[in-house]
């Protein structure tokens, strides 16, 4: 049939569409959101760099920071709690915080947080200027090569093994020799005497100091390191032991084109830093990076910017989609007739807060006895409306009853039978009771095992938290979902169990 | 005594179904419901009352209306709308699958008689009213009405092969075709009730001539009641051909493509349409032991207007479908 076809046609066009949209919002989550897939519990780093001072009287004090490099798949975001703010200035961009006088504090706090940003690439390094013309005395320069002659003579070493040699080697010399190759520069000795070596072999290198991340101090100065270029990166070697760093755990806090911190308004000052490494679930990582990463704005669109207690709701609806589904396959492909379509999502539902066992225990309870309570009414002639109202309020006294009693035995699991949605389980105990009555226990006993079992099902499967996590994360990935029961709504092959009740018909 | 019979469930493969022309519930639902039953049309079938008018002008012959009671304040009255009927039938407008329908053959105003030898009184039925006013035994909770008709004074012939209870003969019509067959026999595992899934038997009929075919309780082949022990071979069904003109006449009195008709035989005026039903269950294939598809696809075969009349139809049916 044409028609039909077409019908088909347009449903598998529709289908594609939802899929399609939903990986292209998560993949958009993922990439520039930097939403992680993994629901594992992860952390951050939260830095606090804190300045201490003694202020002038009567002047404003200014403290302008420099802004870390966070190194490849880190992300860089002030605390929304700092006083700090990012200021652009000559096209550098440090952490400022200006103090009206007077001022009667002397320290100030700066709080950033480096976030894991997996897809977040650090903007190419720019490669050095190679033209740099060293501007050295004769004296400093025949020190230098005294020492270059000593490590490479030959000029054979590769720059990843000659900067271990030459860090090694000034190690061993005394400051003073040191200094006396960099007489002017202010800063490490062996850091810069290094970088005159380096530059007099035509190998760019810079000084910057930072921190490492892993290394739990507090108030910790920036420590001096060696910045070369070479193969095309920077590589970070520490002066005193000639070893290179994992960029991935090194935070550069300066380098050697700007200053660490500059202050204005004050007599004395000193910096440091404290790294502290903040577990955190992956929901608030996301929720921390989506700000970070400046996209806020879009990322609102998410569930994460509601208020907690509407996300705590729509954390349990990200699993009904799901679980509607399986209730699909379970009546459709499996071919499992349950009391009610969607009764056993509910109920799977309720013994997601109440854990399995003592949901199964609290359901067949008071399933049992508002059956014999419904018995009782069936006795008094009562119309079905009134009948059936009178079996919900007695389902609600009953779930008080064994919540009371739970509490008054201390059998706390017990004690959160509210979470039964009470409708349900009225309808469920009328359904089941006139069935008892047309069809016999055995087929009312079946429906109700197989409706228990298909609750459990769905219990097991909704009691994922990854599957929670990742369809909250991803509330788009339920447009899946949504294709998928589209899709079964065509599917005209036998149900599982239509292959037992059909097989006498099947001739040997 | 019910006896269990333990034995694992034996599991075919889809393809084997599927060569054996056996109509699945998705496929039903999708392939024949959903395509030839428009959601307009389904009152000719659920309303019982609009079914008999129907019925009515179109000349198909039903068990005879004594009246219907709508609202509850009506309920009490009910003695009035039976008082110059020997036997009656309270059915509800909306039920399904034969829910809540008392059927009492004989009373005195004070003790009702049910079919089963019991005794029930006012208040019993009093009841049974109000429950199907409040929509107890209608698709969907909706509220009702009550139909009260006339007993079908059942034939003797298949008293053999009944325990109590009512057979009637099912067949399932497609765009007017008669294509399957079957009587329901109650059984005392049924208590009387003709309903399969409560195991009532199943006999499949040929549509050429009404003879069984196959008997199967509880998805098993049967050859003999058992509870009256009668083979049921020697099954007749009488009137069959009116049976089978009854079944397609149905099909002119609503545009349903696909429904099952239920008709019962009344001793002196024959078979008699009982109700129709747009969604026909698929255990006519297992009293038949055959598919149900295959018969299906044949129809859907033929070009349009191949059997422009009613006379033609039954007579390609009863060619076909032994």
């Amino acid at each position: 049939m044409p028609e039909s076809q077409f019908h088909r046609r347009s449903l598998y066009i529709l289908v594609a569409l939802l899929v399609v949209a939903a990986l292209a919002v998560a993949a958009v989550k993922i990439h520039f959101f930097g939403f992680s897939l993994s629901n594992q519990a992860e952390f951050f780093y939260q830095v606090d760099c804190a300045v201490s001072f003694d202020p002038e009287p009567e002047k404003p004090v200014r403290i302008s920071i420099a802004l870390p490099e966070p190194p490849d798949g880190w992300a860089f975001g002030l605390d929304p709690g700092t006083p700090f703010q990012i200021e652009d200035g000559n096209g550098r961009r440090r952490m400022v915080l200006e103090l009206a006088s007077p001022v009667r504090q002397n320290r100030a706090s700066c709080r950033f947080r480096l976030v894991p940003a997996p897809s977040r690439r650090a903007p190419l390094p720019a490669a050095p200027e190679q033209d740099v013309s060293v501007v050295v005395s004769d004296a400093s320069r025949a020190a230098a090569k005294a020492i270059l002659d000593r490590v490479d003579a030959e000029k054979k070493l590769a720059p990843a093994e000659l900067v271990p040699a030459l860090l090694g080697q000034l190690g061993a010399m005394p400051r003073r020799e040191k200094r006396a190759l960099v007489p002017v520069s202010a800063g490490d000795e062996t850091v810069e005497a290094a970088i005159l070596l380096l530059e007099l072999r035509g190998i760019p290198a810079r000084a910057v100091r930072g921190i490492l991340l892993d290394q739990k101090r507090y108030l910790q100065q920036p420590d001096n390191y060696l910045d070369v270029w070479y193969g095309g990166a920077w590589h970070i070697f520490r002066p005193g032991t000639g070893t290179e760093e994992t960029p991935r755990e090194f935070l550069i806090l300066q380098r050697s084109d700007r200053s660490l911190y500059e202050i204005a308004g004050v007599k004395r000052s000193s910096i440091g830093y404290s790294v502290t490494k903040v577990p955190a679930g992956a929901e608030r990582l996301n929720q921390i990076r989506a700000q970070i990463l400046e996209k806020r704005d879009l990322s609102d669109f998410s569930l994460f910017s509601l208020p907690a207690s509407e996300q705590n709701a729509f954390k349990r609806l990200a699993l009904l989609p799901l679980a509607i589904l399986l209730i699909v396959l379970i009546r459709n492909i499996v071919g499992i007739p349950t009391m009610g379509t969607f009764m056993p999502v509910l109920i799977a539902m309720a013994f997601l807060e109440m854990k399995l066992l003592p949901g199964l225990v609290n359901f067949v309870l008071i399933l049992t006895v508002g059956l014999l309570i419904r018995a009782w009414l069936s006795k008094l002639n009562l119309l079905m409306v009134p009948r059936i109202s009178a079996v919900v309020v007695v389902v609600i006294l009953l779930m008080q009853l064994i919540s009371v009693a739970a509490n008054f035995l201390n059998f706390p699991e017990f004690v959160d039978a509210t979470f039964f949605p009470i409708i349900i389980i009225a309808w469920t105990i009328e359904r089941a009771s006139t069935t008892w009555e047309e069809d016999g226990a055995t087929n009312t006993l079946k429906q109700l095992v197989a409706s228990t079992c298909a609750a459990a099902i769905c219990y097991f499967i909704l009691s994922s938290a990854y599957l929670q996590y990742v369809l909250y994360t991803f509330a788009e990935l339920n447009l899946i979902i949504l294709g998928v029961i589209l899709l079964l709504g065509t599917y005209t092959g036998y149900r599982f169990t239509e292959l037992m009740r059909f097989q006498p018909l099947v001739k040997k | 005594m019910k006896r269990f019979r333990l034995s694992l469930p034996r599991i075919v493969s889809p393809r084997s179904l599927r060569r054996a022309g056996v109509l699945g519930m998705n496929q039903r639902n999708h392939a024949y419901i959903m395509r030839y039953n428009r959601r307009a049309d389904y009152p000719d079938v659920d309303d019982k009352l609009r079914t008999k008018q129907l019925a009515i002008r179109y000349g198909v012959a039903t068990a005879e209306l004594i009246g219907s009671i709508e609202s509850q304040y009506q309920v009490r009255s009910f003695l009035d709308l039976v008082a110059n009927a020997p036997d009656f039938v309270i059915k509800p407008g909306h039920g399904s699958g034969g829910r809540g329908i008392l059927v009492i053959t004989h009373h005195d105003g004070v003790k009702f008689h049910k079919p089963n030898g019991e005794i029930c009184d006012y208040d019993f039925i009093y009841e049974h009213i109000s429950n199907i006013l409040s929509g107890l035994y209608s698709l969907g909770g909706q509220v009702d009405y009550a139909l009260f008709e006339r007993c079908i004074d059942f034939s003797d012939v298949y008293s053999r092969f009944s325990f109590q209870g009512v057979p009637d003969v099912r067949l399932i019509v497609f765009k007017g075709y008669p294509v399957m067959s079957m009587i329901r026999l109650a059984t005392k595992e049924s208590d009387g009730r003709a309903n399969l899934h409560q195991g009532a038997v199943g006999v499949g009929l040929s549509i050429r001539d009404g003879r069984p075919r196959f008997a199967a309780s509880h998805n098993r082949e049967v050859t003999h009641h058992p509870d009256t022990g009668a083979a049921f071979s020697e099954l007749v069904v009488p009137h069959w051909e009116e049976h089978l003109e009854l079944a397609a006449r149905c099909a002119e009195m609503t545009p349903l493509g696909y429904f099952g008709a239920d008709i019962a035989t009344d001793r002196k005026r024959g078979p008699l349409l009982l109700e129709l039903n747009a969604r026909p269950g698929l255990a006519i294939q297992i009293a038949n032991g055959q598919g149900l598809l295959s018969r299906l696809q044949l129809i859907e075969s033929l070009p349009p207007g191949a059997h422009p009349t009613r006379a033609e139809k039954i007579a390609f049916a009863r060619e076909h479908f032994d």
